[in-house]
């Protein structure tokens, strides 16, 4: 195996997730063999590749297309916003359709596909081309029956790209034990990608995996990807690492009794904020609080509600004395709510980002977590929780979550998987105060900050949240059971 | 083999339509050679004074290779009578090159 120090030259895709998976995109020159199942996204995936050559790296493209027509290429990829057309004109881009058909023709002994060569040559000359794509070159074998000949003609066109020093994307249907139907990665040797849609209790989700990528680390794991309507976008992973800027800034909460317990302050700008607690204990009006005091400031907040609708949010809010439909029509608050049940957990982490690029908001709240912890194992929602709460720090956006814990002795507890990537966690409970339940708030930890040690009454009144010392207690540890 | 120019798929109300062939080949390698005169052959026997037969080079006219949808070299095409007909290879298999052009039943 070389060393990395000596890496290949690389063409980026453009596809940000992709190319931190393949180190910078595929091998620059050679080819480049995707596959996976019908509808899992190759033709997308090599389009866009293409596109990214022509509109961002001066790399013109030829694709080659063996199974859509240019015309329904193009209309497919209009609602993508990708004008083929444009790019055509431009000589940027040339598509170029090749039809085969066993039936209209007859062979009568020895032939080869040097027409492919030379269509194919010419295609690359006339615009330059530095990016040229095959979808999805297998047909070939349901166009001609001499499949000695085109085996030995495939192996000579993967040559003589490389020879041209192009950088080729081929696609292939996958196989029942091969890779492809027709065994191509036996011809494909630098670089492998492997594409899959899954449906596991009703849930689609996509996932890329790269096989192989002689000479270069990869990433090895499966990443899932989407696409949408801005065609494919992969999950990145690179942002596991701890150096983000931190900021000593510090964030009103929105209520101001809290502030005064969190240092007299409030939270750290680009921190992450939990609050747990069991039902009705008032956590989401403790992040509508929050997101409030954000818009006042002139802020933009980015809401992610999982349970409720932003319309019964306001409602709600209304109820307390937080107008929230006024921050909406400010511009400032924005919702996006979604059913967990409608994508995989990663699917939402891949929504969220983009949104979240979108919006480029200074407040971020998730309402609540628990929406994913049903969606999958306590391990991957930590790891996904992890690259949520990286990405939101690298952008020193301050993220509130809330939590919905199981009643029970230890309310804590549920939550300390996640509390390691928490600065700050605040606990809401209700206990037993006398003859009548009372909400408390108590402050489990912030980190980086004096913060009060005590727990306090919480109330809900027509202004908004109330903090109080707890009704007869003088030093409170909350057992008034 | 007979001699005669008239197989059941041949016109038998005009027998002086003209034929069209082209054949599609690149420089000269021996499959183009091949092509070239077996198909040369073939139409003297079979359609002797009401054939044309234009050769063309890609590598001279690359350009020719998508306009006319051409990927397996040599390609000939019967561009009339109508309908087109599209064979490949170096056309040593007569019998299935006459079949191909439709001068003898399929």
């Amino acid at each position: 195996m070389s060393s990395a120090h000596a890496q290949l030259p690389k063409a980026h895709c453009g596809i940000a997730g992709l190319d931190e998976i393949t180190g910078g995109g595929f091998p620059a020159g050679r080819p480049t063999l995707l596959c996976g199942g019908p509808g899992c996204g190759k033709t997308l995936l090599a389009l866009q590749f293409l596109v990214h050559g022509a509109t961002a790296c001066d790399e013109p493209g030829v694709f080659m297309a063996f199974e859509e027509t240019a015309r329904d290429l193009t209309r497919n990829v209009a609602s993508l916003g990708i004008d083929l057309d444009a790019l055509s004109t431009q000589g940027k881009l040339k598509v170029d359709h090749i039809h085969v058909d066993r039936h209209e023709m007859t062979e009568t002994g020895d032939y080869d596909l040097e027409g492919l060569f030379i269509r194919l040559g010419h295609a690359i000359d006339s615009i330059g081309a530095k990016r040229v794509a095959l979808d999805t070159i297998e047909t070939l074998f349901a166009g001609f029956s001499n499949e000695a000949i085109l085996r030995a003609e495939l192996r000579r066109l993967f040559l003589w790209l490389k020879e041209r020093g192009v950088t080729t994307l081929i696609t292939g249907e996958s196989g029942e034990r091969t890779l492809t139907r027709q065994g191509l990665e036996e011809y494909v040797s630098d670089c492998v990608i492997a594409l899959d849609h899954r449906i596991v209790d009703q849930i689609s989700s996509r996932r890329l995996r790269v096989v192989k990528y002689r000479g270069s680390t990869h990433g090895t794991n499966e990443y899932p990807f989407l696409i949408d309507e801005d065609g494919i976008s992969v999950l990145p992973v690179t942002s596991l690492v701890l150096d983000h800027e931190v900021s000593s800034e510090r964030v009103s909460s929105g209520v101001p009794a809290l502030d005064a317990m969190l240092g007299d302050a409030g939270y750290f700008r680009g921190s992450s904020v939990l609050v747990s607690g069991t039902a009705g204990t008032g956590k989401s009006s403790l992040a509508a609080h929050f997101a409030a005091a954000a818009c006042k400031r002139g802020e933009r907040v980015l809401y992610f509600p999982f349970e409720e609708s932003p319309a019964q949010i306001e409602r709600n809010m209304l109820s307390i004395g937080l107008d929230l439909h006024f921050c909406k029509s400010a511009g400032l608050l924005h919702f996006d709510a979604n059913r967990p049940s409608l994508g995989g957990l990663e699917m939402h982490l891949l929504r969220m980002r983009k949104m979240i690029a979108a919006c480029n908001p200074q407040v971020v709240i998730v309402d609540p977590l628990n929406s994913f912890i049903a969606g999958g194992n306590r391990l991957e929602v930590k790891l996904m929780l992890l690259r949520l709460v990286d990405y939101l720090k690298s952008r020193h956006i301050t993220a509130l979550f809330t939590n919905l814990t199981a009643g029970g002795d230890h309310p804590e507890e549920t939550d300390t998987a996640i509390s390691s990537l928490i600065d700050t966690w605040l606990l809401l409970q209700r206990i037993h105060v006398a003859q009548h339940r009372q909400r408390t708030l108590e402050i489990i930890k912030s980190r980086g900050m004096a913060h009060s040690d005590r727990i306090s009454a919480f109330r809900l009144t027509a202004h908004g949240i109330a903090l109080e010392a707890l009704t007869g207690d003088k030093h409170a540890d909350g057992d008034d059971v | 083999m007979s001699e005669e120019h008239a197989g059941p798929g041949a016109p038998a109300g005009e027998p002086e339509q003209s034929w069209a062939l082209r054949l599609y080949v690149a420089g000269q390698t021996p499959n183009s050679i091949a092509a070239i005169a077996n198909l040369h052959r073939l139409a003297k026997t079979h359609l002797e004074g009401r054939y044309t037969i234009e050769v063309i080079d890609l590598y001279q006219q690359p350009q020719r290779a998508e306009e006319d949808k051409i990927l397996a070299v040599p390609t000939l095409i019967r561009k009339l009578p109508a309908p087109m007909r599209q064979i490949i290879g170096n056309l040593a298999d007569t019998e299935r090159v006459l079949v191909g052009l439709d001068l003898r039943p399929r």
